[in-house]
């Protein structure tokens, strides 16, 4: 095959690679069905191909205009033979390949975003490679080469107990079909299975309506409808022409749809527009259909078995795919089955009929009963007019004296009559009246529960999806909600859920990321630490013989110790943050008392306040209670808030530290009367690498992680550390921890010790 | 003056300890890991003081201390790790680990630690 180039080797992803394979396997066997979604792989042609099982040939649009060619001929009404019982097999591979062709085009399309999608010369068609055994029918085998292109065939799995699976492979491999040849010394059985699949693949396209099998071929009482893919001008070919078959009795047939090329495409201007050829039996109702809401399973199942496959294992992919048009098709004509109504119109629509209904039924009990009361007006009005006139005539015929008693009798008669007549009125009036009243209340009792149904058909997704919302607003990102119901709360319930996937996602992305970074910072001051030790070692061994170096030597020698130093309170400052983020900043606390801790710390810091001249005060309170401190952790949370105050204020400024007890806690201040800080700075103080203002950093030679690092030890004490600040006056940095309650015995000798 | 014996498994460490410990006037040998020390200590008996890093190839000194330790072999020992916290988290009570020498080295720390060791 002259155009197929050989697989060109591109790396992939392990995993997908491995997944990939996993799901070929599953091909192979015939389990299709269990392999589970492998999420979006984006393009499944090079996905495939990468997995080590799929070639790409090189496609002509010529071959489109003879693999279209079998289709394009259905005006032709010839019914093939149906051997009874063969009716499924023949039917999984009669269609013609014609969309097939084109959403292979599109699975190979190289650029994703193709617009037009009409086959480009040099465009790919996927065909997956390897050896054909008695489990792989061999549908759709070759759309085939019209002049020097060629698909080579494609092997389906069709699985174990699937209808083709005892049927002998036809070997075609190595050979070509001409389309653009007279194809009459072809068997027939040949051109099945080269046009095959359509019919399944459409069949698949149902599967989006719920309709899910297992290998994709139509039953009895299924209606298709192949579209047909018109481009160039095609040869019919009356011997290719399988897909003709009308449905059998109550059985299986065809509508032939057209199919469009999109505007742009560059075989736009060789389509054809023929009408749809409808070879259906009479009495088929083919519908329209809405592709765009077929496209899920219509594109992923309409290039012939071997697509509608790769749809089933990898529906993601499909379902990310363009509609119709995009690809250059239009199903003008779709799939028509027996109607199987899925019960989940919108709320829209059930309010509109809920109303409708309503409506209609007060409107026709008013009509009733206002015409009845109406008619029973005039019965009563024409019966009192006709008993007056009896009575007129008998007081006439009295008053000429003609048969007086009969004319009396009459008289009171007609009198009787017409009271009567009152009496029923009144009561036929009051049952129109009472029928009236009771349709009405029967009506708004119906409508009542209609909406209240309704509302409690709402209710409860709703109330669902707004518990879920609460839950997924606080941290629980595995909450998921039942999709199902309403067409709206349905769609809101899918897309929260989608929401809650994607959230649940990147979460996971970024603790790992936070993970590694921890690992790293840890690692690194780890290994930091020994080539430091030599150079902190050999400077301060080059100083021990000062004596031996000229001056600039020595200064040379302390710049290296003093950067070195900084480089170590980095890394230790680092090193503790990176401890605190990952959950590993510990403590070890120990009952010690609050003024052992300040002496501490002060005479660690006593050399440095004194080289700048700074008056530093001491007052702490008699019978200070013992604190639960690591002692360590906190002297170095004092030193360092006496480092930054000693480091931040002028020479001459005063530094204070204060300890007395506050409440249940013991608070130690540590004070200073210098420049202070203004408000915006104050906010961020304890936030990593906060730092004063540029100028002052510059003299400074802090890390900016100091008051970072104290508040997340002081935290772990069970404390609180906050600044405040007027800047210009001075500031205040105060510490609260918790007391254990016993005073501490060495405290009171050291009551008010000044500096 | 003590007799110790020095194990790390970077020279240049090896280095500087050794001369700022001969300089103190001490008696240095030297070891690259916990296997040589352990050698030694079998071969020519126990110095003063063991110094020894933490983490090294083949055997850490906290394996060889432990091999050691049920030998019978009590000398005073300090470990220089490069952890602040002194290791790998755990206390090894049962090795009597006189002090963890932190990396950076504090050198007068470090000196102190040994006179009182030796002197006691």
């Amino acid at each position: 095959m002259e155009n197929l180039e050989p697989a060109k080797r591109r790396t992939l992803n392990p995993q997908i690679r491995e997944g990939l394979n996993r799901k070929l396997e599953g091909l192979k066997r015939g389990s299709w069905r269990s392999a589970a979604p492998l999420g979006r792989l984006g393009r499944l042609g090079e996905a495939l191909y990468q997995a080590g099982e799929v070639l790409y040939a090189r496609v002509d649009p010529a071959v489109l205009a003879g693999g279209v060619a079998g289709v394009d001929t259905l005006e032709d009404d010839r019914q093939l033979p149906v051997a009874e019982g063969d009716e499924e097999v023949e039917l999984g591979e009669v269609a013609a390949g014609a969309l097939g062709v084109a959403v292979a085009q599109r699975l190979g399309g190289r650029e994703a975003g193709r617009q037009v999608g009409g086959l480009a010369e040099g465009d790919r068609l996927l065909a997956p490679l390897g050896p054909v055994d008695h489990q792989q029918a061999d549908v759709g085998e070759r759309v085939a080469e019209l002049d020097r292109v060629g698909v080579d065939r494609v092997d389906v799995d069709q699985g174990v107990g699937d209808a083709l699976a005892d049927r002998p492979p036809v070997r075609l491999l190595g050979e070509r079909i001409g389309l653009g040849q007279a194809a009459q010394d072809r068997t027939l059985d040949e051109l099945h299975h080269v046009e095959g699949g359509a019919a399944d693949a459409l069949v698949l396209a149902e599967a989006d309506d719920g309709r899910h099998r297992d290998v994709g071929r139509p039953e009895r009482g299924d209606d298709l409808v192949l579209a047909r893919h018109v481009m160039g001008g095609a040869e019919p070919l009356a011997e290719r022409r399988p897909a003709q078959r009308p449905a059998a009795a109550g059985g299986v047939g065809y509508t032939v749809g057209e199919v469009g090329v999109a505007a742009g495409d560059p075989l736009e201007g060789q389509r054809q527009r023929n009408p749809l050829d409808s070879l259906s039996e009479p009495g088929l109702d083919a519908r329209s259909i809405d592709t765009r809401r077929r496209r899920g399973g219509a594109v992923g199942g309409a290039c012939s078995l071997v697509a509608h496959r790769f749809a089933s294992i990898f529906p993601n992919v499909f379902r990310n795919l363009r509609p119709y048009p995009d690809i250059g098709i239009q199903l003008e004509k779709g799939i028509v089955h027996r109607p199987r109504f899925r019960l989940s119109p919108s709320l829209a629509n059930r309010l509109t009929i809920g109303f409708v209904i309503a409506f209609a039924v007060l409107t026709g009990l008013a009509v009733i009963g206002v015409a009845r009361f109406l008619q029973q007006r005039e019965d009563f009005e024409n019966a009192t007019a006709r008993s007056y006139q009896r009575e007129i005539e008998a007081r006439d015929s009295l008053a000429r004296g003609q048969n007086p008693a009969a004319a009396r009798a009459a008289i009171v008669s007609q009198q009787r009559r017409r009271q009567a007549l009152s009496d029923e009125i009144s009561s036929e009036t009051r049952d129109t009246a009472l029928l009236v009243g009771a349709g009405l209340i029967a009506g708004l009792t119906g409508a009542a529960l209609l909406f209240t149904g309704l509302i409690a058909s709402m209710r409860r997704p709703l109330e669902n999806l707004v518990e879920a919302s609460g839950r997924l607003a606080g941290g629980d990102l595995d909450v998921r909600v039942a999709v199902g119901g309403l067409a709206e709360t349905a769609t809101l319930a899918a897309a929260f859920n989608k929401m809650a996937e994607d959230l649940q996602r990147r979460a996971g992305e970024r603790d790992q990321l936070d993970r590694m970074k921890d690992e790293f910072v840890l690692t690194a001051s780890h290994e930091l630490r020994s080539p430091l030790t030599s150079v902190q070692g050999f400077a301060e061994l080059l100083l021990l013989e000062r004596e031996k170096l000229g001056p600039r030597q020595a200064e040379t020698v302390e710049v290296i110790l003093d950067s070195t130093r900084h480089l170590v309170r980095l890394l230790n400052d680092l090193l503790d943050l990176a401890r605190s983020d990952a959950g590993r900043l510990t403590i070890r606390p120990e009952p010690a008392g609050a003024a052992g801790l300040i002496e501490d710390a002060v005479r660690t810091m006593r050399a440095q306040i004194d080289a700048r001249r700074q008056k530093l005060s001491l007052e702490i309170e008699t019978d200070l209670p013992q604190i639960e401190a690591d002692q360590d952790r906190v002297r170095q949370v004092l030193v360092n808030l006496l480092a930054n105050a000693n480091e931040y204020c002028p020479e001459g400024a005063g530094i204070g530290v204060k300890a007395h007890r506050a409440g249940a806690d013991v608070e130690i201040d540590v004070i200073d009367d210098g420049p202070g800080m203004p408000e915006q700075q104050l906010e961020h103080i304890f936030e990593r690498f906060t730092r004063g203002d540029a100028g002052e950093t510059q003299r400074v030679g802090g890390t900016g992680l100091g008051l970072a690092i104290s508040k997340s030890l002081i935290e772990l004490h069970g404390g609180t550390i906050e600044a405040d600040s007027t800047p210009g006056q001075g500031s205040i940095f105060r510490i609260r921890l918790p007391a254990i309650g016993a005073p501490d015995p060495a405290d009171t000798e050291r009551s008010g010790a000044e500096a | 003056m003590a007799k110790i014996l020095l194990a790390d498994d970077s020279e240049t460490i090896l280095l500087l300890l050794r001369t700022r410990l001969e300089m103190e006037g001490h008696q240095v040998e030297t070891a690259a890991d916990g296997q040589e020390v352990v050698d030694r200590v079998s071969a020519a008996g126990p110095p003063d003081v063991l110094l020894l890093d933490a983490m090294m190839p083949r055997k850490s000194g906290i394996d060889a201390l432990r091999e050691l330790r049920a030998a019978g072999i009590d000398t005073p020992a300090l470990i220089v790790s490069a952890h602040t916290d002194g290791g790998d988290g755990e206390d090894h009570a049962d090795l009597e680990i006189a002090a963890y020498i932190t990396k950076p080295i504090d050198f007068d720390a470090l000196f102190a630690k040994i006179t009182d060791l030796t002197t006691r």
